[in-house]
């Protein structure tokens, strides 16, 4: 049963107990202010074009570039965007496993003191999010959401494994200070007279330039001097400056590395154009005009960077210690690197390391498999390292060694299908110690998805198989205080983005809000809500239909109940008149629900985050307050999936009414929840 | 009866005024006076103590006012705390029974929620911080 369907289902069931007589009845939703699913400031989401940008900066994009932006929210201390001037897309994955490209619907911005969890993987990536966010990850149970704060070490974690972005064309930066002068620009100077460069189409050589400045160049404001003890990447650094029109002088001292330098302000603002600017080196990065390149000049941008700080390792000794490497000092160049080879389905690892007290990143390709993609697609200008990686490739395969928690259910798919374990695994072996550990590795289940049937029993099997996901690992949770705004993406259909990293996270979703959610599911297919969501909403004459039988009620949703409501938290995000008439929205919607309260409800179902202490000064007043009126009241515990999640606890705080446990997002204990709802109302 | 009510006097000994008032007092109010007295003691920057409470109805309108009186740079609202219902109680299912409106009596503090801050609070202890300011 779907979840909104079933929750209309539960909820006619009350509303059909509580009162049998024709006319309709009101039923008025009450609940304290909710906390939301979301990411910290600064955490990057990679776009569906390839490109990256901090989350803070999306939400930014969308206020502005709406002309009246819609705020769906219903609490005065969020704003939920919806986007509909604005395309933001984002590779999002699918229940089946597979990555496309979607629309993010909304953005999400709240004011958030408390816990953030830091969570880093076995491939080094990480991301802080707020303790409900869920990441996808493979529990006992198959693909499950699970929330920050239910992962442990060693939970398995979407990341993404391939990508191929939509394809967007780079837009050349303006930069005020270059002036054009026939085919050539030149640097705005008031006192020099700058040697102008003839700037040409972008191609693979100027991919190339880009990664030579960017790995080994001092890239300062007025000169690019790139140093490489290589003569070749120094003759190539020389022959690309030369084609914008610039000669470069070469500096060889003794004991030294030699450089080849661009005495060029008209180069280097050039290169800002493209999004290449002066940095240091641990804030150098990935340019969008690649992030946004076509495959070809890709490919010659990463086979510079690799020729330049690329290593291959352990070409000599066994199966362990192999590896193709990059380092950086900065982990931001890393990442970019890492998105750029996703088009090739190449992964690695992300390593901090320290030199000298310096921190510095490695990126690090381990898998046989991947090193002979690496060797097909990128490969290397140097002979030397080239000859290294062949020898690497040549010296055989180190299985994807990474385990899944699946056995039970592989079991169970199994016995419905009356088969052998040889049958279904392929083979006997290790199988006992695989179901002793409840544990299969990615290549196994690979190798069973060629032979297996393709039936609903299977159908995990085979999703795993044909998935690009990669199969990541919690390495460790980190507690951190933080105070500050908090962020999130609505992404339609499959709800899900993914850190510029990589990490495949869900989005926050109006389920969470399930009483909300189902009311404006039930005023139709429109569930469009209305700007003014911030005052209390009624919805009259909401029919609703059961076995043959229908039922009409007037629903009234409020706003969480609040004693105080300050303007000035939201002056942040919009100017202060907007502030004040939001905050205005917002004590409206609070009287008026306190009034209907009063005045012109027949019944209430109260809405409590099971995971929070009940007994808050609100929840007792208004618990109160409805007693006092002897409202029926229907109390909802929800959000029962959360670890420090207590029904009894509210049991213990409102003895006195009917609690009802519900898991909205997981559609958890739903049938039982009806069960207890026509029991009780019955 | 004096007026204990002055903020000038408060202001000029930089200090928190608390009002501490009696059932007694309370008891002889209708509804919305003990609001208003409530909410303009709070509005001059005090802390209201009430011996006994509001009922479940004084509280909703309580809000209700509260809410209507919120105002960008002068006022954001209040903070109230009483000790919580000590769970369903006989005399509150009878007294809902017999059809008696029954107010629950309880210590109630309130103050400017820009000023007073809950530090801990259980069914017997209510400790919270008052700013000046």
């Amino acid at each position: 049963m779907g979840l909104i369907s079933g929750l209309k289902d539960s909820i006619s069931r009350v509303t059909e107990g509580l009162f049998s007589e024709q006319e309709p009845k009101r039923i008025g939703i009450y609940g304290p202010p909710n906390a939301g699913k979301c990411l910290a400031e600064g955490e990057d989401v990679l776009l569906a074009d390839g490109t990256y940008e901090p989350i803070e900066s999306i939400y930014d994009r969308v206020v502005r570039n709406e002309s009246d932006p819609v705020d769906v929210s219903d609490e005065p201390h969020e704003r939920w965007i919806e986007c509909n001037e604005t395309t933001v897309t984002v590779p999002s994955v699918r229940t089946d496993l597979t990555v496309e490209p979607k629309d993010v619907s909304h953005v999400f911005r709240q004011r958030y003191t408390g816990p953030m969890y830091r969570v880093k993987t076995r491939l080094g990536r990480e991301l802080t999010v707020s303790p409900d966010h869920p990441f996808i990850s493979m529990t006992d149970d198959g693909v499950t959401e699970l929330p920050a704060e239910e992962l442990s070490e060693g939970t398995a974690v979407a990341t993404l494994g391939e990508y191929t972005p939509t394809g967007a064309n780079y837009t050349l930066k303006p930069n005020d200070d270059l002036y054009t002068d026939g085919g050539s620009v030149v640097y705005e100077s008031t006192y020099h007279n700058p040697k102008p460069v003839t700037p040409f189409e972008f191609d693979p050589e100027i991919g190339r330039f880009l990664a030579l400045t960017i790995a080994e160049a001092q890239h300062d404001a007025r000169s690019i001097a790139f140093a490489n003890d290589d003569p070749a990447l120094r003759a190539e650094f020389e022959a690309t400056a030369r084609r914008f029109g610039i000669e470069t002088t070469t500096y060889e001292y003794d004991d030294k590395t030699p450089i080849v330098k661009a005495n060029s302000r008209s180069l280097v603002e050039y290169l800002k154009r493209l999004d290449c600017e002066p940095a240091s080196s641990a804030e150098k990065r990935v340019p969008q005009s690649i992030l946004l390149a076509d495959d070809d000049t890709v490919v010659a941008f990463v086979r510079a960077m690799f020729d330049c700080e690329g290593s291959v390792q352990g070409a000599e000794t066994d199966a362990r210690g192999r590896y193709v490497t990059l380092s950086s000092a900065s982990r931001e160049l890393i990442v970019g690197i890492q998105i750029l080879l996703l088009r090739f389905g190449i992964v690695g690892k992300i390593r901090e390391k320290r030199h000298d007290g310096d921190a510095y990143y490695e990126f690090c390709i381990g898998r046989s498999d991947q090193h002979r993609r690496f060797q097909e697609t990128i490969g290397f200008d140097s002979d030397a390292k080239a000859d290294r990686l062949e020898s690497l490739c040549a010296a055989g395969s180190s299985p994807n060694v990474h385990t899944l928690p699946l056995m039970a259910e592989l079991e169970v798919a199994r016995e419905a299908l009356g088969m052998t374990q040889r049958a279904f695994y392929g083979d006997n072996k290790h199988v006992a110690r695989m179901r002793r550990r409840n544990s299969i590795s990615v290549d196994r289940l690979e190798t069973m998805a060629d032979s297996l049937p393709r039936v609903a029993e299977t159908e995990l099997v085979h999703h795993i198989a044909d998935s690009t996901l990669e199969w990541d690992e919690v390495v460790s949770i980190e507690t951190i205080d933080y105070d500050g705004y908090i962020y999130d993406l609505t992404v339609a259909d499959n709800h899900t983005f993914a850190s510029s990293d990589g990490l495949v996270v869900h989005n926050t979703t109006l389920a969470n809000r399930i009483a909300r959610d189902w009311t404006g599911d039930a005023i139709g297919t429109e569930s469009h809500i209305p700007h003014e969501t911030r005052r209390a909403r009624r919805k009259e004459d909401v029919e609703i239909e059961r076995n043959g039988k229908s039922v009409t009620i007037d629903i009234v949703d409020t706003p969480g109940v609040t004693t105080k409501v300050d303007y000035e938290e939201f002056t942040d995000e919009m100017d202060k008149d907007d502030a004040i008439r939001r905050s205005r929205e917002a004590t409206e919607g609070v009287a008026e629900a306190m009034h209907w309260l009063r005045e012109d409800v027949d019944g209430v179902i109260y809405v409590l985050d099971s995971a929070e202490d009940p007994i808050t000064q609100v929840n007792t007043m208004l618990i109160g307050i409805i007693e006092s009126r002897d409202l029926p009241v229907l109390i909802f515990a929800n959000k029962i999936d959360l670890e420090d999640s207590s029904v009894k606890r509210i049991e213990d705080a409102f003895p006195q009414h009917e609690t009802v446990p519900l898991s909205a997002k997981e559609g958890e204990n739903m049938d039982e929840v009806y069960e207890n709802i026509a029991e009780y109302f019955g | 009866m004096p007026e204990a009510t002055n903020a000038d006097d408060a202001d000029r000994r930089d200090g928190v005024q608390i009002d501490l008032i009696s059932g007694e007092r309370m008891n002889g109010m209708a509804s919305m006076e003990k609001i208003r007295m409530i909410l303009d003691g709070v509005h001059n920057g005090n802390i209201v103590i009430l011996e006994e409470g509001l009922s479940p109805d004084e509280e909703s309108k309580l809000i209700e006012v509260t809410m209507a009186e919120i105002s960008p740079d002068e006022f954001n609202g209040i903070e109230i705390e009483t000790y919580p219902k000590s769970g369903s109680s006989d005399s509150s299912l009878l007294g809902r029974l017999m059809g008696t409106d029954e107010a629950p009596k309880k210590l109630t503090v309130i103050g400017p929620a820009n000023q007073i801050e809950t530090l801990h609070k259980d069914e017997t202890l209510i400790s919270a911080l008052v700013s000046r300011n």
